[in-house]
């Protein structure tokens, strides 16, 4: 919990680490889903006849 | 070996495909020591308390922001002097984590500011120069978006990065030009840094963190944007039907 509290500046600690934690996870998770879905699509055509 | 063979998009999709997962473990890695050491090691800060701990993001994600700029006008150079489409490639790659990083600099510079300074924001150079960073970053991205032909798209691009690199070394001098809110720099080349061992070493895993991330990162997007772009290619069929890279 002393942890957490950082010394009353929890919010302002956890706010700045927060945002920072969805903004990497916004781009993994974009780049990589995006990645996928190209790659699928370039596998189908190249299935295709 | 020949090392120009992999400024061929054929050559160098795969080996990006091997290469980035690498990058992001050690990245992962990096983080956590980063983080072990700047919350757990580092003493709490004699003037700022635990708040100053927000610094283990906030410096590296400034250098990154501005660095990444740097290194896409590197590519634009290359582009634009030799016409190799990996060098525009990989610069438009870099675009978006630039703009993360220049996004994620200036939010946690708010919320390092609130409590060490008493506001969020202040129109001080600095800042202000950062923010014009990120509205440069949306503008090159835009600015490929807004043209149809690629190639097209590549040229001017790479001349709007190399004009908008004007902006990196105002960002970097500005605590030195304008004497207004930020303060000047903590760690620099030439002098010795005026922080803690600690909090020192904390920063700079955490920098090499955020330059191994940006890798990783790059490489899987410069391999989505191959995959756009080298569409139909006879290499690509041949790659993706020879193995699930």
């Amino acid at each position: 919990m002393q942890f957490l509290d950082m010394g009353n500046y929890g919010f302002y600690v956890w706010t700045a680490y927060g945002v920072t934690a969805l903004a990497i996870a916004i781009e993994v998770i974009g780049v990589r889903l995006r990645w996928r879905a190209l790659a699928r699509a370039a596998g189908e055509e190249e299935d295709a006849p | 070996m020949n090392l120009y063979r992999y400024s061929a998009p054929a050559a160098f999709y795969p080996i990006a495909g091997v290469l980035a997962p690498w990058f992001a473990l050690a990245a992962a890695l990096c983080a956590l020591v980063g983080l072990y050491v700047g919350f757990v090691v580092a003493p709490t800060d004699f003037q700022q308390g635990q708040a100053y701990r927000i610094i283990f993001i906030h410096v590296p994600t400034a250098w990154m922001s501005m660095f990444i700029w740097l290194v896409m006008a590197f590519w634009s150079v290359l582009a634009l002097a030799l016409n190799t489409r990996l060098s525009a490639m990989m610069a438009q790659a870099l675009a978006p984590t630039g703009a993360w990083m220049t996004f994620i600099a200036l939010w946690t510079g708010a919320f390092w500011g609130r409590p060490t300074w008493g506001t969020y924001w202040a129109w001080d150079a600095r800042m202000t120069s950062e923010l014009i960073l990120l509205f440069l970053y949306f503008g090159v991205i835009a600015l490929r978006n807004a043209i149809d032909d690629p190639r097209r798209a590549d040229r001017a691009c790479a001349v709007f990065t190399i004009v908008g690199a004007v902006n990196i070394p105002i960002i970097y001098f500005s605590v030195q030009w304008w004497n207004t809110l930020h303060q000047g720099a903590s760690v620099s080349l030439t002098a010795a840094p005026s922080m803690a061992a600690t909090m020192l070493v904390g920063m700079l895993v955490m920098a090499l963190a955020a330059w191994l991330y940006t890798i990783a990162v790059v490489l899987v997007r410069v391999r989505t944007i191959i995959l756009e772009r080298e569409r139909g290619a006879a290499w690509l069929d041949a790659t993706l039907a020879t193995r699930r890279v």
